[in-house]
């Protein structure tokens, strides 16, 4: 079965004020997602509707867990060095683990041996794995290729499927139109093993990574562009 | 009702971490989301009449890159951990506070400023107006001292706000003491007479000024003690006095 869009990452410096200028200028609605351990990540979802896809929005919350700059996600590093939030990464979904585990062999990798896990503010954690992984590899990312992931518990309180803040004046959404890329939808669809147009992509030539997103909603289609990975 | 306790700051150095650290040792539910530049503040609701502990910290690293006195306070006193570091008085009408404003010779922190980045928003972009003194050069939290607000509006108050749903949460019945260092001389200085410590549930430690335990009710469950240093003890007051 194809993957399908997931999650798009935002990594940015401030959460709160990337979440807050996203929900005023857009109109999608936001909420608190909790925090990762490891390198003390502060998280926000902007659920985009369609087929359970939502926005990512992560910064770093604890200086002195980071206080070696060297411990701080390449992702953080980009968003102070452009001085703004950027798409850091786009992140597939498959159903199982077996599916997981293939698209990562075919890739010269393996699943990440840990699985990301966050602690939402209710308690119970989200647990997701994902490929490729390779141990002296950089992350896909970085060069602005998608990853993959597979979610725990039949995607039991998926992130896309939480009630947001209750603001005035939000809209619904309604999913992802179109994807703006980096590089060519032949070199995508190597990547990806599929169609790229069931992701919704276009390619601009520019260098790999994403660009700028088109979301419906019911109000019409919003349009989010910020720097991506690779490029500005 | 007169002078009475509003809320304490728990300033942490992972205010997510240290919300939900708190929530699985008390079972005590807190909402997120509020916000002002560099700072967040995880609200945990005390229960009536209108208490709450803000859990506060610097949610921004790349804005230390510009210091100034109160960062460097606030990493120097979450460097080891949670540590209280303020006692926040509340008084019903704007003419007490200003008796204390008064009282300390000081102006009025107003809650109509129509300057939005001097308030603290909610995910939503609502602020609640609030009013404060005295107004310093620097806080006097960082004395271990409390300041006293006025909420022209509490029907929004931060103690009535729903949480998130916590594992095993408890439903609290409001705040029964809170352990403060000094003395009750001291206090009666700061706010102008015994007359007003008495009308405060404080116990007194002897040890350094600020915040030292709450105490807090809750139905159907034993009292629950939330002890933490104050910042005093991370920080001498003493570098304060000039």
């Amino acid at each position: 079965m194809a993957a399908i869009l997931d999650h798009i990452h935002i990594g940015c410096t401030n959460v709160y004020t990337t979440a807050f200028e996203l929900m005023k200028t857009t109109k999608l609605g936001h909420y608190d997602g909790g925090f990762t351990g490891n390198i003390a990540i502060g998280h926000k979802a902007v659920p985009l509707g369609g087929a359970g896809v939502y926005l990512e929005i992560e910064s770093i919350v604890d200086p002195f867990a980071t206080a070696d700059a060297s411990k701080r996600p390449w992702w953080y590093k980009r968003s102070v060095a452009v001085k703004s939030p950027i798409f850091s990464g786009v992140c597939l979904r498959v159903n199982t683990l077996e599916e997981l585990g293939e698209i990562a062999r075919r890739r010269g990798g393996g699943i990440r041996p840990k699985p990301s896990i966050r602690t939402r503010p209710d308690g119970p954690e989200a647990r997701f794995w994902e490929a490729p992984y390779a141990s002296a590899a950089a992350d896909p990312w970085e060069s602005g290729k998608p990853t993959w992931c597979c979610w725990e518990n039949r995607l039991y309180a998926h992130p896309s499927g939480q009630p947001v803040v209750n603001a005035p004046g939000l809209v619904a959404p309604m999913g992802v139109a179109w994807m703006e890329m980096g590089g060519t939808k032949a070199k995508m669809q190597e990547w990806l093993g599929q169609n790229p147009d069931d992701c919704n992509m276009k390619f601009t030539g520019k260098p790999l990574g994403l660009y700028a997103i088109g979301v419906s909603t019911d109000a019409g289609e919003v349009e989010i562009r910020r720097p991506s990975a690779t490029g500005v | 009702m007169p002078l009475h306790i509003d809320h304490i700051s728990l300033a942490s150095p992972h205010i997510f971490r240290s919300a939900d650290t708190l929530a699985k040792e008390t079972g005590l539910g807190y909402w997120t989301g509020e916000w002002l530049r560099d700072n967040s503040v995880n609200i945990v609701p005390l229960g009536p009449p209108g208490n709450f502990i803000e859990i506060s910290g610097i949610i921004d690293i790349h804005s230390l890159r510009k210091m100034d006195e109160r960062k460097q306070w606030l990493l120097d006193i979450t460097e080891t951990g949670d540590h209280f570091n303020g006692l926040c008085l509340g008084v019903d009408s704007m003419a007490e506070l200003e008796a204390f404003a008064a009282h300390w010779k000081s102006e009025i922190n107003r809650a109509d400023n129509p300057d939005p980045a001097a308030h603290f928003q909610r995910a939503n972009g609502y602020i609640l107006p609030m009013a404060s003194t005295p107004v310093t050069k620097r806080t006097v939290w960082m004395k271990g001292l409390p300041n006293v607000y006025y909420y022209p509006d509490r029907t929004h108050h931060s103690s009535g706000q729903p949480t998130h749903a916590v594992p095993n949460q408890v439903r609290p019945t409001g705040i029964k003491w809170v352990e403060v260092g000094g003395t009750p001389q001291e206090m009666a200085d700061w706010l102008g007479g015994m007359k007003y410590v008495d009308l405060l549930p404080l116990k007194f430690n002897g040890k350094s000024l600020g915040v030292w335990a709450v105490c807090v009710g809750a139905e159907a469950h034993d009292d629950i003690v939330i002890r933490r240093p104050a910042a005093s003890d991370a920080v001498p007051v003493s570098r304060f006095t000039d």
